[in-house]
């Protein structure tokens, strides 16, 4: 419940505020969000599976997203950035789909 | 009766368990993990928006586009540029010259363009540099929309003169297919079609043998195709001259 309105407060800040972020941010935003779903895909998993712990959600929230993002920047500075966005985005997508099985599995018994 | 008494009393206490459960949810007091959990979604949100939001300034293709992609996007524009450049120089300096009023330069400028021209023309014979197309085609598999295209290619890959079979091609020439095999200018070009191409040799080759392009296209058909790059290559068939 508090997540769902959470989300709602973010999104209308986000668009009644329109804040404009720094131009070097850019690239690692969608990565951020990608590591973020990842971490709330995680944490309903937890959740159905009746051991979600708040603070492991934030912690691995919070770490996805610096991890990811930092993965990013690394590669940019090597010179792989377009590959390491992609390599990045593709394992975190197959961690949500993973959690998004396991959670299929606990509510429709399928 | 003991079942009976035993539900009236099972039923209320479902009801009034929910009930506090309702009533629980409705006085509910956010926890600080509470708080935490909705703030990192607060946060989640907002970042979505303003990815789904980001101002679209500028042309859509060279915002996702990577360093690399904008790096040799940029040198095609300067290669471009310095083109441009030295073809406006090279005007200027013509113009600059001409305007001083040197005859002997007008001439040799007119007389260039009157060259260029000639051979554009088909009205004098050419020699250079270029490639040597030859098709066999026993089957008569060959149109005069293969030879069409062969030409096109050859125009586009800077040809500056070409030939095929017997005749010059210039502006107005045509291709039609018949009973004879294919006609140019109405001259049938017969089972063996030859194609002169005067440019630079290796571009042209190329512009032949694209995947996809007419060798390959002529082979697809059962005919013989063969491109051979000469240093030196005589077209000598013009056409005539008519006033007008």
């Amino acid at each position: 419940m508090i997540a769902i309105i959470g989300l709602l407060v973010g999104v209308a800040v986000g668009i009644l505020w329109h804040p404009i972020i720094p131009l070097w941010m850019e690239p690692y935003l969608p990565i951020a969000i990608v590591a973020a779903l990842d971490a709330v895909f995680g944490g309903f998993r937890a959740l159905m599976e009746k051991r979600f712990d708040d603070r492991i959600f934030a912690v691995s929230f919070l770490s996805n997203v610096v991890i990811a993002s930092f993965l990013v920047f690394l590669g940019d500075q090597l010179g792989v950035g377009a590959q390491m966005s992609t390599g990045v985005v593709v394992i975190l997508a197959m961690r949500i789909f993973a959690n998004a099985a396991a959670i299929r599995r606990i509510l429709f018994k399928a | 009766m003991t079942d009976d008494h035993a539900d009236s009393v099972d039923q209320p206490t479902a009801a009034t368990s929910s009930r506090r459960d309702l009533l629980a949810q409705l006085a509910y007091q956010p926890s600080r993990p509470h708080l935490l959990i909705g703030g990192l979604f607060l946060v989640l949100g907002l970042l979505i928006t303003i990815v789904i939001l980001r101002p679209s300034g500028g042309v859509e293709e060279y915002r996702s586009a990577r360093t690399e992609d904008l790096i040799r996007i940029l040198d095609d524009l300067d290669d471009r540029q310095a083109r441009l450049e030295a073809e406006s120089a090279r005007l200027a300096t013509l113009e600059r010259d001409l305007l001083a009023g040197s005859t002997a330069e007008a001439i040799a400028e007119a007389r260039r363009q009157l060259d260029a021209l000639r051979v554009m023309t088909g009205v004098a014979p050419v020699s250079g540099p270029g490639v040597l197309v030859t098709i066999v085609d026993t089957e008569g598999q060959v149109d005069a929309g293969l030879l069409l295209d062969a030409v096109q290619e050859l125009r586009d890959a800077g040809a500056e003169a070409i030939q095929v079979g017997q005749t010059r091609v210039v502006v107005d020439t045509w291709f039609a297919d018949s009973e004879q095999g294919v006609l140019v200018d109405g001259a049938p070009v017969g089972d063996r079609v030859e194609i002169r191409a005067i440019g630079d040799p290796d571009t042209l080759a190329a512009a032949m043998s694209i995947p996809g392009g007419i060798a390959e296209s002529t082979r697809t058909r059962g005919a013989e195709f063969s491109a051979t790059t000469t240093p030196d290559l005589t077209i000598s068939v013009t056409v005539p001259v008519t006033e007008s």
